[in-house]
């Protein structure tokens, strides 16, 4: 016997990745371009990466609200703890309370989960899904568009007050990735993200996903500005009804304690 | 003459001609004789049959009845349906209102809310285990703990090097393999594990401990989930109404209390240690089934993989009880002197593996011995009552949800212990059923409402998100700048500023019970119904769903036998098959009679005629046709039912043995113990008996038409 698995699920990359970006210069795209060579939306896609791109350490609170179309819901408050450059993340949850203290711990390839009400650590496998969600461990890898993708510039147009490049992305070959195509609004004047939709290669839309704000932050360790999504707004186009709401708060780029990222500190958050 | 001398001399003559007719008579009369024994022995066995499963069923799961949601896309099927899967068997969202509705009827006895639903069991490996028992060994500084904990992490090294060698014969020239490979022997060179011993502070031991958690025990690998099925119910409201529900090792799970009642049937084929299972496999295929090992497949197949269990049995040993079975096996005689290496473990290994070679003739001994000195050293099973587990299962919305457990006790369904089908689930309280199912509480609403009301997001639909987000609503900005922190590198201290990194205190929350009321009420996927009279089962169903409908409730009311899913076809199955094979003989018969009484009339033209000539009137000789066949059908009906009764009457007293596990649930126990059904004994031979003689009417008219003319014309 076994289970069914809806799409309804939450990737967190968006947000991980998205939250631990770097932020770099973006003189060399002009913000009144009505179209975009080639060269120039790869440049605008590879901006997009850096800017999201973080080597140093990351920190910050988010609370995950999913609500379901058959009206049952799930929420969640957890801290994010991130150090590329050891590859190492963690994610605590807070709340509710039935979920507080337990933790996910990665560790280069390793993924442990800690359950405080029973003391014990568990190694996940390849394909465990993370925080109850379908959401899998290589979800939170950092954004590799540019590397992932081949860019093509679609429109200039207009979204709500915003206008915006609208950008068609599709995976180059060889590449596994997620979704194999991807379509992202990005606004003109900040550069931002604001609207992102995946769909599967025979081109069936399968998540659209608004970022409606952003944070500037100046991150101390690669002296450069970071952008942050502050809330995300994830729609399953699929299983229709389906949403999913990431804020993320108290965003901290300073380095972390060393011992953070051990099988020790998660547990004494708990003790 | 009168009508009794008419009789009288009628009976005389067929007699006469039953005699004369000894092989058409010893034909039809052994054809009726096999449909008669056929039908009582068969419709007998099968109405105990039926007996005895409504039993196991009902008495274990399903109740008299059941009632299902109209909106289930699925059927229910307590037992196993057609397909592997999820079924959909819909909900009540609160059961009450069909429970006050059905328990005003006067036959209904009882109302048990449940549900069924599949949960996965997370299993680590044993390097995961001991390097977790290390970790606690140096947080609590004790010396020689830690040097215990060591010493086990360097045993279990030992395996796994040798694992990685059987390896390396398959994937000769992986790099990877090959670096894996150098890592295990570097942690196996002498005074690799010094620094650990000298007991430094976790966190002075944190890098070596992360080297071992992360790149030497994912080499262990990755075990299987096990699945488990568990029953959702009122504890209190199902062990009063279902008698077979038996407590085996443990405790009951008391009204209120949260936890999990394990199935035995479940722990003895899935937590049990392999070698164990292999050996109780053989154990009961060769004792108790009678097939030997040597000459069946399967039985070989088994004993072939037994000897490849030995990880299972070095991996749980520590260097002291591994050396004390090491000592016990030379002693019984394994010496383990073809040891591929000079290691404890590589000649412990060998000696398993020579102890877990068995034929014929060594398994009794070798399992007894097993049981008595291997199985007390080693966790024999993966969970024992008192502990607790996490349970896993996928809610409704398709998300996983976790929840810790305690195994109260284990059980059984008493009679049908080694039955899969009646072993095929376990039992949990119904609060934690709806927990895993995905279903909040009240609490549970309360507190994510409150999140929610704390964090401030606006419900935004998906139609609308566009404009809600960036529109003409919008503030036309979506980035804000926070303030640029130091430049200068943070200090400890720094680290600790902001909220974010401050050192939390959150208590793990494990609820071990809940208010009884919250089972009085509430979600339920199905509920069985008991009733006080069976024999009104189908006009209690037929007034159940009357009463629903009536209320305004949508639901379907279901009898045991279709709740329980294909088991419980299989009774219909087996009448249909046996009807069928009834009929075909009784069609046979029945033609061979009117053949042989046509073939009889052509036979007897002389005999017919001249009677006729005397002068018999053609009613005699009609009757006397029919006195014939029915005069042989009698006979031969009533001895083949005395056949039946006496074979029903002495299996009644030896039982017949249950062959298989599905036979063992369907006998509801190891034996059954058929009775004879007297109404099917008496009635089948006369209603058998009574149609012979009815098909064979056609003959005998055609023997009656005979006039006595012809035979004269055949004299001549």
């Amino acid at each position: 016997m076994f289970l069914r698995l809806k799409c309804t699920c939450l990737t967190f990359a968006p947000f991980i990745w998205a939250a631990s970006a770097v932020g770099v210069g973006f003189g060399a795209v002009s913000s009144e371009a009505l179209a975009l060579s080639e060269k120039e939306t790869g440049e605008l896609i590879a901006l997009v990466d850096g800017r999201q791109r973080n080597t140093g350490d990351y920190g910050s609170t988010v609370f995950i609200d999913q609500k379901e179309k058959d009206g049952t819901s799930k929420a969640f408050e957890a801290r994010v703890y991130r150090r590329d450059s050891d590859d190492k993340w963690m994610l605590l949850f807070t709340k509710p309370k039935s979920e507080a203290g337990k933790g996910y711990l990665r560790l280069e390839k390793n993924l442990f989960l800690y359950e405080p009400s029973l003391g014990k650590w568990e190694r996940q496998t390849e394909r465990a899904s993370i925080a109850g969600t379908n959401s899998r461990r290589d979800d939170f890898d950092e954004s590799r568009l540019a590397d992932e993708y081949s860019a093509k510039f679609v429109a200039d147009e207009a979204l709500g007050k915003f206008k915006v490049h609208r950008v068609k992305l599709s995976v180059k070959p060889g590449i596994e990735v997620g979704s194999p195509l991807l379509e992202l609004w990005i606004d003109q004047s900040s550069k931002n993200i604001l609207k992102r939709q995946e769909s599967a290669l025979s081109g069936k839309l399968l998540r659209t996903i608004y970022y409606p704000a952003w944070e500037k932050m100046f991150s101390k360790s690669k002296k450069a500005e970071v952008y942050v999504p502050k809330e995300i707004r994830v729609f399953d186009e699929v299983e229709k009804g389906n949403a999913t709401t990431v804020v993320l708060r108290d965003v901290k780029l300073d380095p972390l304690d060393p011992n953070i990222f051990t099988k020790a500190w998660l547990e004494s958050q708990s003790r | 003459m009168k009508s009794a001398e008419v009789a009288s001399l009628l009976f005389q003559v067929a007699l006469r001609n039953l005699w004369l007719y000894k092989v058409k008579t010893l034909v039809i009369g052994a054809l009726l004789a096999a449909g008669s024994f056929l039908a009582i022995v068969g419709l007998s066995l099968l109405s105990n049959v039926e007996k005895s499963m409504r039993e196991s069923i009902i008495e274990s799961v399903a109740g008299h009845l059941q009632i299902q949601s109209m909106k289930a896309k699925d059927s229910l099927a307590l037992f196993g349906g057609e397909f592997f899967g999820r079924a959909d068997v819909g909900s009540f969202a609160d059961f009450a209102p069909y429970r006050d509705v059905i328990l005003k009827h006067p036959n209904v006895d009882a109302f048990v809310p449940m549900g069924l639903d599949i949960a996965i069991l997370g299993r680590g490996n044993e390097m995961d285990d001991v390097l977790d028992a290390l970790r606690a060994g140096i947080a609590t500084g004790d010396k020689r703990l830690v040097r215990d904990r060591v010493d086990a992490v360097v045993f279990q090294l030992g395996q796994l090097s040798l694992e990685l060698a059987e390896r390396r014969k398959i994937s000769a020239g992986d790099a990877d393999a090959a670096a894996q490979e150098a890592d295990v022997e570097r942690m196996l060179a002498p005074g690799a594990f010094d620094d650990l011993l000298s007991v430094p502070s976790e966190r002075e031991a944190e890098p070596f401990l992360q080297f071992l958690e992360t790149k030497i025990a994912p080499l262990s690998g990755e075990k299987m989930p096990i699945y488990l099925g568990y029953l959702g119910t009122d504890m209190g409201l199902y062990t009063a109404n279902f008698k077979k529900y038996r407590i085996v090792e443990g405790e009951g799970l008391p009204q209120g209390e949260r936890g999990i009642m394990l199935s035995q049937k479940i722990r003895e084929t899935q937590l049990k240690n392999l070698a164990a299972r292999l050996f109780d496999k053989l154990d009961k295929r060769v004792n108790k089934s009678g097939v030997r090992i040597a000459g069946d497949a399967e039985n070989e197949r088994t004993a072939a993989d037994l000897p490849r269990q030995y990880s299972t049995i070095v991996g749980q040993l520590d260097r002291a009880r591994a050396a004390a079975l090491s000592e016990k096996l030379s002693v019984a005689g394994f010496r383990g002197e073809d040891a591929p290496g000079s290691g404890d473990v590589a000649k412990l290994g060998a000696q398993l593996k020579a102890f877990l070679t068995v034929n014929d003739e060594n398994l009794n001994e070798r399992r007894t011995w097993f049981y008595a000195n291997v199985a007390p050293l080693i966790r024999l099973y993966q969970i024992n009552a008192g502990e607790t587990v996490t349970l896993r299962s996928y809610t409704r919305s398709g998300y996983i949800k976790s929840l810790p457990m305690k195994v109260h006790g284990i059980f059984s369904f008493e009679g049908i212990e080694d039955s899969d089908l009646a072993g095929a689930t376990n039992i949990i309280d119904l609060v934690s059923f709806r927990e895993l199912y995905g279903q909040m509480n009240a609490a549970s609403r309360a507190e994510l409402e409150a999140m929610r009301a704390q964090v401030g997001v606006k419900d935004v639909s998906a139609e609308t998100a566009e404009d809600a987000l960036f529109g003409s609503g919008s503030s036309g900005s979506v980035e804000s700048s926070s303030a640029a922190t130091s430049e200068v590198p943070a200090s400890p201290s720094d680290v600790e500023k902001g909220d974010v990194l401050k050192t939390l205190v959150v208590k793990p929350v494990l609820p071990t019970s809940f208010n009884p009321e919250e089972v009085r009420s509430g979600l339920a996927l199905n509920a069985a119904i008991k009733l006080k009279d069976f024999s009104k089962l189908e006009k209690t169903r037929e007034e159940l769903t009357l009463a629903l409908k009536s209320a305004g409730l949508e639901a379907k009311v279901i009898d045991w036998q279709t709740a329980s899913g294909l088991v419980g076809q299989f009774v219909n199955i087996t009448r249909g098959v046996l009807i069928f094979a009834i009929v075909i003989i009784f069609v046979v018969a029945l033609v061979i009679i009117n053949n042989s009484i046509i073939v009889g009339t052509f036979n007897r033209i002389q005999e017919i005629g001249t009677m006729r000539a005397i002068g018999a009137q053609r009613s005699f000789v009609l009757n006397l046709f029919l006195a014939e066949t029915g005069i042989t059908s009698l006979i031969g009906a009533f001895l083949g039912a005395a056949g039946a009764v006496v074979l029903l009457v002495s299996l009644s007293r030896v039982g017949i043995p249950a062959t298989s596990d599905i036979v063992t649930f369907l006998f509801s126990g190891p034996r059954l113990f058929p009775s004879v059904r007297w109404p099917v004994a008496v009635g089948a031979p006369v209603a058998m008996a009574v149609m012979a003689t009815l098909t064979s009417v056609y003959a005998a008219r055609h023997a009656a038409k005979v006039q006595p003319v012809e035979a004269m014309q055949e004299k001549e």
